[in-house]
């Protein structure tokens, strides 16, 4: 009898050991958060705070002036940035964040969370800080999942008394208002917006122009004209690695096209044409590009080592002349090619537009995002003052507060010139040698994100080089916004039907294209075995969801 | 208990740890079982349907349910096959060196990739596996001439197994090293007096000396069959190698922490552990009826 009681003791732990070493996600342990959260789910209890309401809305409803008067303090969750941390160990040291403190009255605690996996630890958690800035349309199931989860409080009835500039900037376009709400017609929250075209395609092929010059041949256009600069790169200039660039890079020229535009595809991912959805994956015209990075890849004109490689080796690669053609953004990319190149013998980058199928067409598609990016602030439910974090958060979308998202702070960062704000010697030409995204970091947010309208007369300043302006023109020259799927909210039913059939095609299609490119899988099974698994895998499921929540998306008013 | 209190206090934080960080995580179990949302907590999230076993049906419905499995068990099999015996005969070898400065040194350096964080060794494995790595450039000698290693996905296998080898060898030899200092020396004497040599003493003495603690930690090894750690596959792994690399671990973090699925990757968890328990009780028993070793 004493030894079985043993055995059930010992049995008990290995059960528990083996158990613990397992369990990724049953390790929340938070589950005290769930009566107090539950009750403050925005379903169930409109009413809740109407008592302060009432009393913010006495004091001002059209306009709010800053700075607010109260000693309350907010917690903000944000992404972390390394442009930030290279100066600065806590966000909340930087000028912008002094500054923002000073001008709204609130007192700001900053948290910053690693990457979406330390996000959704912390959603995991249940404990949220009153506001996180955060790709709320990206949540698994959307932003109406999230609203349903308890992780975002919707504005709506907030909006009106505590964020007139908000309601302001978003009736300016129609697509602000349709892209910062849900099916249901809930409010997110404060969102990220590129105010102008030319901020909406800041990404593209760069390709050594004074190479091209050398070689005597033009700017390449057609995919057969760039497949032969990348071979004359190969022969003529010695590059080891014609075409460098990460496993990330390839996904962003796939579903932006660059590459797919020559063979008849405007993006490898989902997009609309004349109102129905397609994923360019499962597109026959796919094959046709697959096929064309393959011979790329066979004839190592496409880097070998791509699907490991980091971003450090890439940009090592083109600027020690190994390279000649990559894939990359206008300041991480050319800007910071050319101020490090600046005095170290012959160097020249261009940004070219995406690839046609005859020279002189206008290229079908490239990077192009919608002005709704679908990063939000957005107020937890969780949040005690919700009414001082929308009045707080509403600041970013006055003038003034343009002004220190954009350009940072009078005096220090940017100076006004005839009624403009131009960015000061420390910016453009910084006297310890930083670049200039590095130099503007801790003063504006204009060169990465968050709540606010982007301004585009920050990015002329910003991109102020000869050649970025012109990689801006060749990158933007584009159809690219007549195929772009709006931020569409798919309705609480089939989000996760739609999350799981994506989930698994998402995987697949990721592999196969890798195995495709490096000529693990022949291509002859494209037909015969990828077009059909897609099938299998519910596709045409996913299709059907998708075209109904951009139905829906488009019949908003 | 009163005459032992001493003991029973000794003993107490212990207990006080597996209840804290083993037993009362356990009820963070039932997220499987239901449509977790951490707005409305543990408690109060919904039941998944099909009497709460939704997960466990999808996940056995996945497309990639088959090839996770098959991955997992490939490649914990081939470590035990080819990870087990190594420390074991790291250990023999070192116990027949004289010379105490180089086994010292063999030690030493053997437990250094232990040490290292295991975000460094896989960029270490990495640069050596690339197209122009140590090891490929020494494999090219022998005419292997494709490229990057980790993109094929044939030989994601042979990389994750003699890495870790390379890893954990010197490590996971002290505990026979342990083991071997215990045997008895004046069996060796009365050995080389019947006229023993080396190898005989070796397959007579030392072996059946440490026996029962290779017996013991292949029971524990077994156990953690389902268990291919999913840090050193993540770190390693790539889309184009899904085939051969993606295991139960790797799976459940992509679709936990990256998708936010969690119930789904807790219920995938879950399955795991009640395999591994179940190998664990299994061979447990196995071993008891064959040798007479068992955990309990």
């Amino acid at each position: 009898m004493k030894k079985s009681s043993n055995r059930r003791k010992v049995a008990a732990l290995m059960v528990t050991l083996a158990m613990m070493t397992s369990l990724l996600a049953g390790c929340s342990g938070k589950e005290t958060t769930s009566d107090s959260n539950s009750s403050n789910l925005p379903s169930q209890t409109p009413a809740a705070q109407n008592g302060q309401q009432n009393e913010v809305s006495s004091t001002e409803s059209t306009e709010i002036t800053y700075p607010l008067q109260t000693d309350e303090t907010l917690t903000i969750a944000l992404g972390y940035e390394s442009q930030i941390s290279a100066s600065y160990e806590n966000f909340g040291d930087t000028p912008y964040a002094k500054a923002l403190q000073e001008k709204t009255g609130v007192k700001l605690e900053f948290q910053v969370f690693a990457d979406s996996n330390a996000l959704n630890l912390m959603f995991a958690s249940g404990e949220l800080p009153d506001i996180i800035l955060w790709g709320a349309t990206g949540y698994q199931g959307g932003a109406q999942k999230a609203i349903d989860d308890g992780i975002i409080y919707p504005l709506n009835d907030l909006i009106d008394t505590n964020s007139p500039d908000l309601v302001k900037t978003l009736n300016t376009d129609k697509d602000y208002l349709k892209g910062s709400m849900t099916a249901n017609g809930d409010y997110i929250g404060f969102p990220f917006i590129k105010g102008d075209l030319m901020l909406r395609s800041t990404s593209g092929l760069i390709i050594r122009d004074d190479w091209v010059k050398e070689l005597g041949i033009e700017i390449p256009q057609t995919a057969e004209d760039f497949y032969q600069m990348l071979k004359l790169f190969k022969e003529k200039k010695g590059a080891t690695v014609p075409f460098s660039t990460t496993s990330f890079w390839v996904d962003q020229l796939l579903d932006s096209g660059l590459i797919t535009s020559a063979f008849g595809l405007p993006k490898a991912t989902s997009y609309q044409k004349d109102g129905k959805v397609q994923f360019g994956f499962a597109q026959p015209e796919f094959k046709a590009a697959l096929e064309y990075l393959n011979k790329l890849y066979t004839e190592g004109l496409l880097d070998p080592n791509y699907s490991t490689l980091d971003n450090d080796t890439m940009n090592a690669n083109m600027m020690n002349g190994q390279s000649g053609v990559t894939v990359g953004a206008l300041n991480g990319g050319i800007g910071n090619f050319i101020r490090t190149m600046k005095d170290k013998g012959k160097f020249s980058v261009a940004g070219i537009s995406s690839l046609v199928a005859n020279s002189g067409d206008k290229p079908m598609a490239g990077y192009y995002e919608f002005p709704i990016t679908g990063l939000f602030a957005t107020i937890s439910p969780s949040c005690k003052n919700k009414e001082l974090a929308a009045q707080f958060l509403n600041y970013a979308y006055t003038e003034e507060g343009s002004l220190l998202n954009n350009f940072g702070i009078e005096g220090e960062s940017y100076t006004m010139v005839d009624n403009k704000p131009v960015f000061t010697d420390m910016i453009t030409n910084n006297p310890e040698g930083l670049t200039m995204q590095l130099a503007l970091a801790p003063y504006a947010r204009s060169w990465s994100s968050g709540w606010f309208v982007q301004d585009v007369e920050y990015l002329k300043q910003y991109a102020a080089l000869p050649q970025q302006q012109a990689a801006l023109q060749a990158w933007s020259n584009h159809d690219g916004s007549k195929f772009v799927i709006p931020p569409v909210s798919i309705n609480t039913d089939d989000a996760s039907e739609y999350a799981t059939i994506m989930s698994d095609i998402n995987t697949y299609v990721d592999e196969m294209i890798t195995k495709y490119i490096m000529g693990v899988e022949p291509l002859s099974t494209f037909d015969t075995d990828y077009i059909p698994t897609l099938n299998n895998m519910n596709i045409n499921r996913a299709v059907e969801i998708l075209q109904a929540a951009l139905d829906e998306f488009n019949s908003r008013q | 208990m009163k005459r032992n209190y001493g003991a029973y206090l000794l003993v107490l934080p212990v207990i006080l740890y597996y209840i804290i960080f083993a037993y009362k995580p356990m009820y963070g179990a039932i997220i499987a079982f239901k449509d977790f949302s951490p707005g409305r907590g543990i408690l109060g999230s919904h039941w998944a349907g099909n009497y709460g076993f939704e997960h466990f049906i999808s996940f056995f419905n996945s497309y990639f349910f088959g090839r996770t499995l098959k991955n997992t068990l490939v490649i914990s099999l081939s470590s035990l096959l080819f990870s087990f015996p190594a420390p074991i005969i790291l250990a023999l070898l070192l116990n027949e060196v004289k010379n105490k400065f180089f086994k010292r040194a063999v030690q030493t350096i053997s437990y250094m990739p232990h040490f290292i964080s295991l975000v460094v060794v896989c960029s270490l494995i990495k640069l050596f596996t690339a197209d122009t790595g140590i090891v490929t450039y020494f494999l090219s000698m022998f005419g292997y001439d494709s490229g990057a290693m980790l993109s094929h996905p044939d030989l994601f296998v042979p990389v994750y197994v003699l890495s870790g080898i390379w890893q954990h060898v010197g490590w996971d030899s002290i505990i026979y090293l342990a083991a071997l200092s215990g045997i008895d020396q004046s069996l060796y004497e009365a050995a080389k007096i019947d006229g023993a040599n080396r190898w005989k003493q070796m397959i007579y003495i030392t072996l059946p000396g440490i026996s029962i603690t290779i017996v013991i930690l292949f029971i524990l090894a077994i156990g953690g069959i389902m268990n291919v750690g999913y840090e050193k596959i993540i770190l390693l792994y790539n889309p184009g190698i899904y085939e051969t690399s993606d295991v139960i671990s790797s799976f459940v973090y992509r679709k936990g922490l990256l998708e936010s699925n969690w119930s789904f990757s807790a219920a995938v968890g879950l399955f795991n552990s009640v395999i591994n328990f179940f190998m664990v009780v299994v061979f447990n028993k196995l071993s008891k009826k064959i040798s007479g070793i068992s955990l309990w």
